[in-house]
């Protein structure tokens, strides 16, 4: 029966879809212009200057990235997205500024300066002029003309800066003006700057012509501004400007968020007060360093995890185009106080509204998002306002002086830590409570002033009795709004209770605006959800609610509620659709109501989604989209949530298995808002052979096609549609992308796009590797489309997972292992739709965390991956298939639990494998015996180590060397394992006889991997290291056993290998050499008549060869000193130089390391008195 | 292949710097070298982590996590407190002209 109503109404739907108005009106767009990204993370992108070309396909980006503390400056062409970074300059560089022909990039480079310097690249030539000196910071340069430069210049030592011009014609030098300057910046006739002074900061005006100064009017803003900017054709300058001590550092500066300002610079230069300007981006992005060119304004902004370069409209992201009822009407479809704000600005800007009702509205937005500074600003601002006097009742003014003093207090409430009192602050609270007493103010108001006070202050109790002797119907708004959210702060959860009369008297007060009541009636029905009452219950309080109400539209919204509740309890459909239709009759009647339109459908969402009634949930989600006026902002908002319901309801049928009903659903989301989303699952589940809807697919395209209903999206659904069913091809790949490419961000689901883009570019990194070798422009336009998608996508966090486990794979692949194992370990933050692929995810984080030299986190996710198995077997029942399922885990479990060096747990599980029987081939069987062997040394079991290892021996001898390829990137060598299996058994080995043969077997290995040591992942310096080294050790085993002529033979040849080790290296001070000419000589003093003086030639040139580069060194630590006499006292006394080896004692340098190294000389002092006596 | 060779080098430092007279036991312990000899190899199980890790769409979860975007889409803000006459507020939250409405609506449909 369900099934039927749904397909009927989606049939119904398909005929007549409110998409048909997007046609004629475009609905998408209707709402604040939005950030569009430019630059990709992870790293931070900032400091932008544009180039712009003959064409927008050849306009250039330059910007700072700043990557682990170092800065570059990079370019990049804005409309492919490639980037690459200026070579030109060798070191750190940054605050990139392009002249106005866009052929001179100046810059603040650190190359041959630490502190700065203001060099200029030619871009052409590629070229690199430094104009300034070394003996001076200087920075932030600024284009004056195309000729002339200004930057900031400081000597070292002093405080003040210089504005400085250099002439590039001339090539003087001058300064123009002293003190503590920022934010220079020209316009070829004029300078403006900051300067801060003791009285304060202000705006200086450097004629450039005239040669003379003047002051620019204050702006009317809160906070301060910074880094000005003047548009192309000079008629407005944009700045920064940080609204509020947004770090809580106490000071506002550039540390805090920032907001993007514009105003007229002719209206500045005429001003003679404070100048209000237009907000252009809102306070929640925060948005810096403003750069307007000719058609759009390029910023910086910092959300979404990275700084990053946006652009907006040159007029910002309220749209040019709006008229004060758009704005009005966009106001009141806003969802966050941030957005209000900018409104409101737009509107006091644009039409020059100066009421103090803006400034009571502007006041109230930042009280709501706790932004203290910007709100005294405003209550400041509002007393100065000529409009006042309509407002002045005393009652009126008393209040804003009050809440003045309040705010005050509460700023610097918050620059102490969270609960912390100090005595300086109850200090300052006392005297706050003397001051607003000693005004002559209601008893009700000063009453409230101390509950307020008191709320600070942490006396709970006290703030209670104040506010239990208010009498609210007395109140005014907005005193009534915080005397309301006292008693929310300070009533306990025990006592929230007492919530419940107060929002009626709120919901339901005479004296708030409608709006409000609405607001409080929504807020308490959200309460009393959250207060554990039962369905019943609810209604029960619900009536209680209306028999105090006395406002129609709360007691609307109340009924809508209500009648939601007795649909949630009806047992049979037939009721649940009668009350459906008197609900909707009622939602019908208030729908010219923005705000309570909004809060009935919403309330009526949220109860379908709390009781599980998702069938009406969807309902309630399809009225409001359909009673929303298309033309309305609101539109856009309804949308967006009718989205998201119906994503949900497809998605839920999915991860049932219901395909087809997922398929209508999608179909639908189609029709209503041409999502990307919606065509790529209803593509994929179409095309897929088993749902057998391929037919349908078909059709429905046509259907769509024809009524004109996809516009940009056909060429997406297109792509998908290729690439589901071929994408091993590159040509095909490379066509797609050709086609995606020119597809426009402006369309619904845009994440969408980049997303598949860039695993098209993915798929053609893997399908083009070789080994090592990947197509590197591939790897960066992959990590560039996902990086946008994640931007576009970024409230959708299906996008978001799909991105993320992407971005794992690609840096994964191309051995970037630190930023894999983040971007998986991001998306390990969202759930598992099954168990294998919460397998993969930590399996492949395991993987980067591991070479990323983290063994312990690659422990714990593949065993956290075990638990999961385990508990899946649990309840499903202990079977042979889905235990071994559990092998390969152990096998890395094993693995890294070696690696961190907990050898007993690695034990437990590689006998768990080896327990279980299982034939897994016997490379694998090679290797994780020599693992184990390996853990059984560690953990002292030599017996059963040497046991394994003997094993590893057997089991290479049957097998073959495997090449490498892309997914076994070192080649399989069994040598490799034997190499390693008889150096351990070397050691395991108590006799000597044993030891020398496991080395001599290494020998052999070793030997035969001359002139091929590529293939066997070594280089030649390392084998002949392990060659002398295999030497020396027999030559001590052979010294044990007292064959001295086979001791001495054995050095000669360790000897051998060292020298070809310094022959290959050029290295004569290398540790191999070195470690080698020390054991040899020792030898030779402990036993003279096996090492005749003079006897080996090599160690005779060595020796003197070495001891002449020491004497060389440059700069000879303690060590280098230790090392050398050593050497020297050796060889003394293989020469018999008794005296000599006194003196080395003696030198300066040697007497210099009895304070450093104490040790190392005292080594050196008792190895001289040793061979004296 | 670099790194590894680099590890052999900085291992072979490690172990002849750290001699103060005659040659220590010799020991191999670092892990990248027992990494490419003693790590199993599941390729099968690789291949197809490999091939299924890469989404050209996005994850099918059952319900959307964004809290923000949910929220975005259902907040309710508190009111803009002025002195203003109430009555004024009153009928200015009653919106606006009819014009352009669409004409599906779910009601019809039942």
């Amino acid at each position: 029966m369900r099934y039927i109503f749904v397909t009927l109404l989606c049939t119904f739907f398909t005929i007549q879809s409110p998409l048909g108005f997007a046609a004629i009106f475009d609905w998408q767009n209707n709402r604040l212009d939005q950030l569009e990204k430019i630059t990709v993370g992870p790293w931070d992108n900032f400091e932008s200057s544009i180039s712009v070309g003959e064409n927008s396909s050849a306009d250039m980006l330059y910007f700072t990235q700043d990557k682990n503390q170092v800065s570059s400056i990079f370019q990049q062409n804005i409309m492919s997205g490639e980037q690459r970074r200026v070579a030109a300059f060798n070191g750190d560089a940054k605050q990139p500024v392009l002249n106005s022909n866009g052929r001179l990039l100046a810059v603040t480079a650190f190359d041959s300066d630490a502190q700065g310097d203001i060099c200029v690249l030619t871009i052409n030539t590629d070229s690199v002029e430094c104009i300034s000196s070394n003996e001076a910071i200087d920075k932030f340069p600024f284009w004056i003309d195309g000729q002339k430069l200004g930057y900031l210049r400081r000597k070292l030592g002093e405080f003040e800066s210089e504005l400085v011009f250099y002439d590039f014609k001339s090539r003087q030098t001058t300064v123009i003006a002293r003190g503590y300057i920022s934010a220079p910046a020209a316009n070829g006739r004029y300078i403006i700057y900051n300067l801060s002074q003791k009285s304060g900061a202000k705006r200086v005006l450097y004629d450039v012509k005239a040669k003379s100064f003047g002051s620019l009017a204050n702006i009317d803003l809160p906070g301060s501004s910074g880094f000005y900017r003047f548009s192309k054709n000079n008629q407005w300058v944009y700045f920064s400007q940080y609204l509020n001590d947004s770090n809580r550092d106490q000071k506002i500066d550039a540390n805090d968020n920032s907001v993007i300002f514009r105003l007229k610079f002719q209206d500045w230069l005429n001003a003679s007060s404070p100048i209000f300007a237009e907000q252009l981006s809102s306070v929640d992005l925060n948005c810096n360093f403003p750069v307007p060119a000719h058609n759009k304004l390029y910023l910086t902004c910092a959300f979404g995890g990275s700084l990053d370069v946006y652009r907006l409209p040159l007029s910002g992201m309220v749209p040019d185009s709006w008229k004060q009822a758009d704005i009005d009407l966009a106001h009141k479809s806003a969802r966050q106080y941030e957005e209000r704000l900018l409104l409101l600005n737009s509107l006091r800007y644009r039409y020059e509204i100066k009421s103090v009702e803006i400034f009571e509205r502007i006041i109230s937005n930042h009280l709501h998002i706790n932004e203290l500074t910007a709100a005294s600003f405003y209550i400041q601002g509002l007393f100065n306002q000529k409009s006042l006097s309509m407002h002045s009742a005393k009652e009126f003014l008393d209040f804003y002086r009050v809440l003045d003093r309040l705010v005050a207090l509460k700023r610097k409430k918050e620059q102490l830590p969270s609960s912390v009192l100090t005595a300086r602050f109850i200090f300052d609270a006392e005297k706050v409570i003397t001051s607003i007493r000693s005004l002559t103010i209601s008893p009700q108001l000063l009453n409230l002033a101390e509950a307020y006070i008191n709320v600070e202050l942490q006396r709970s109790s006290v703030v209670i009795k104040q506010l239990d002797q208010l009498n609210f119907e007395q109140l005014a708004p907005m005193q009534k709004n915080i005397a309301f959210s006292l008693y929310r702060k300070v009533l306990n959860k025990t006592e929230q209770q007492r919530l419940l009369p107060l929002y009626i008297s709120m919901a339901n007060a005479e004296n708030l605006p409608a709006e409000a009541n609405i607001y409080y009636a929504f807020s308490y029905l959200a309460f009393i959800g959250e207060s554990r009452f039962d369905l019943k219950q609810r209604l029960a309080q619900l009536d209680q609610f209306l028999l105090n109400s006395t406002q129609e539209s709360v007691k609307n919204l109340i009924d809508v509620e209500k009648l939601t509740l007795s649909l949630i309890d009806a047992k049979d459909d037939k009721t649940k659709n009668i009350i459906y239709k008197k609900i909707a009759k009622q939602l019908k009647k208030n729908k010219k109501s923005l705000l309570l339109s909004k809060a009935m459908h919403v309330r009526a969402i949220q109860l379908c989604a709390e009781f599980e009634e998702f069938r009406y949930m969807e309902f309630f989600s399809r009225h409001w989209l359909t009673v929303t006026n298309i033309r309305q902002q609101e539109f856009y908002n309804a949308a967006q949530q009718y989205s998201i319901i119906v994503k949900d309801k497809a998605y839920g049928y999915m991860a049932e298995d219901q395909m087809p009903k997922a398929f209508s659903v999608f179909y639908s989301l189609i029709r209503q808002t041409n999502d990307l989303e919606g065509h790529f699952q209803y593509i994929s589940i179409g095309l897929d052979s088993k749902n057998k809807k391929k037919a349908r697919l078909e059709k429905a395209y046509k259907s769509l096609t024809k009524q004109k209903l996809l516009g940009n999206a056909a060429v997406y659904a297109d792509a998908i549609k290729i690439i589901i069913n071929n994408s091993d091809d590159v040509k095909v790949l490379d066509n797609v992308i050709a086609k995606l490419e020119l597809l426009s961000r402006d369309i619904v689901g845009a994440s969408m796009r980049d997303l598949l883009l860039g695993y098209i570019y993915h798929k053609k990194l893997r399908l083009t590797r070789n080994g090592y070798s990947f197509d590197k422009s591939a790897y960066k336009k992959a990590h560039y489309h996902y990086m946008m998608a994640l931007d576009l996508g970024r409230e959708n966090s299906r996008v978001t997972a799909a991105v993320w486990e992407n971005l794992g794979w690609l840096h994964q692949e191309v051995g970037q292992y630190a930023l894999s194992a983040d971007f998986f370990t991001r998306r390990l933050t969202f759930e598992f739709t099954n168990l294998d692929q919460e397998l993969r995810l930590r399996w492949s984080v395991a993987k980067s965390h591991f070479y990323n030299d983290q063994s312990s986190l690659a422990l714990r996710e593949i065993e956290q991956a075990i638990e999961s198995i385990n508990s899946v077997l649990k309840s499903e029942g202990n079977n042979k298939d889905e235990l071994n399922r559990l092998i390969p885990y152990y096998e890395k479990a094993a693995f890294y639990a070696m690696q961190v060096l907990e050898f007993k747990k690695s034990i437990a599980y590689y006998q768990r494998i080896f327990s279980k029987k299982e034939k897994n081939g016997l490379q694998n069987k090679a290797k994780m015996v020599l693992a184990y062997a390996y853990a059984l040394k560690k953990d002292h079991q030599f017996d059963l180590a040497k046991e394994q290892f003997l094993q590893v021996i057997q089991l290479c001898e049957k097998l073959s060397e495997l090449p490498a390829d892309n997914q076994r990137l070192i080649s399989f060598q069994p040598k490799r394992l034997i190499l390693l299996a008889s150096g351990f058994l070397a050691e395991l080995s108590v006799q000597t006889k044993e030891q020398i043969s496991h080395r001599k077997t290494r020998i052999e290995i070793l030997k035969g991997m001359q002139g091929k040591v590529k293939k066997f992942s070594y280089d030649e310096a390392a084998r002949l290291a392990f060659l002398s080294k295999d030497y020396q050790l027999i030559a001590l085993a052979y010294e044990k056993s007292g064959d001295l002529l086979f001791m001495k033979l054995s050095m000669d040849d360790a000897m051998i290998q060292a020298k070809h080790w310094t022959d290959t290296t050029g290295d004569i001070l290398g540790p191999v050499v070195y470690r080698t000419l020390i054991n040899y000589l020792s030898l030779a003093v402990q036993y003279p008549s096996q090492f005749p003086d003079k006897s080996n030639k090599d160690v005779e040139m060595l020796t003197m060869k070495m001891i002449d580069a020491f004497e060389k060194y440059p700069y000879p630590t303690g060590n280098i000193v230790a090392q050398q006499a050593k050497l020297q006292i050796l060889r003394l006394k293989q020469q018999n130089k008794l005296k000599a080896m006194s003196a080395i004692l003696q030198k300066e340098s040697v007497q210099g390391i009895k304070q450093v190294l104490p040790k190392k000389y005292e080594q050196l002092a008792s190895m001289v008195q040793f061979f004296i006596q | 292949m670099k790194k590894l060779h680099f590890i052999y080098l900085l291992m072979l430092t490690s172990l002849f710097a750290a001699c103060a007279s005659l040659p220590d036991v010799y020991v191999i312990d670092r892990h990248t070298v027992m990494e490419a000899e003693a790590s199993g190899e599941w390729p099968e199980l690789e291949n197809r982590f490999f091939a299924d890790g890469l989404h050209r769409g996005p994850v099918a979860f059952k319900k959307e996590k964004s809290r923000k975007r949910t929220n975005s889409a259902f907040t309710v803000l508190d009111t803009e407190y002025t002195a203003k006459q109430l009555n004024d507020d009153r009928q200015s939250t009653f919106l606006l002209d009819d014009e352009n409405k669409p004409s599906v609506e779910m009601v019809n449909a039942q």
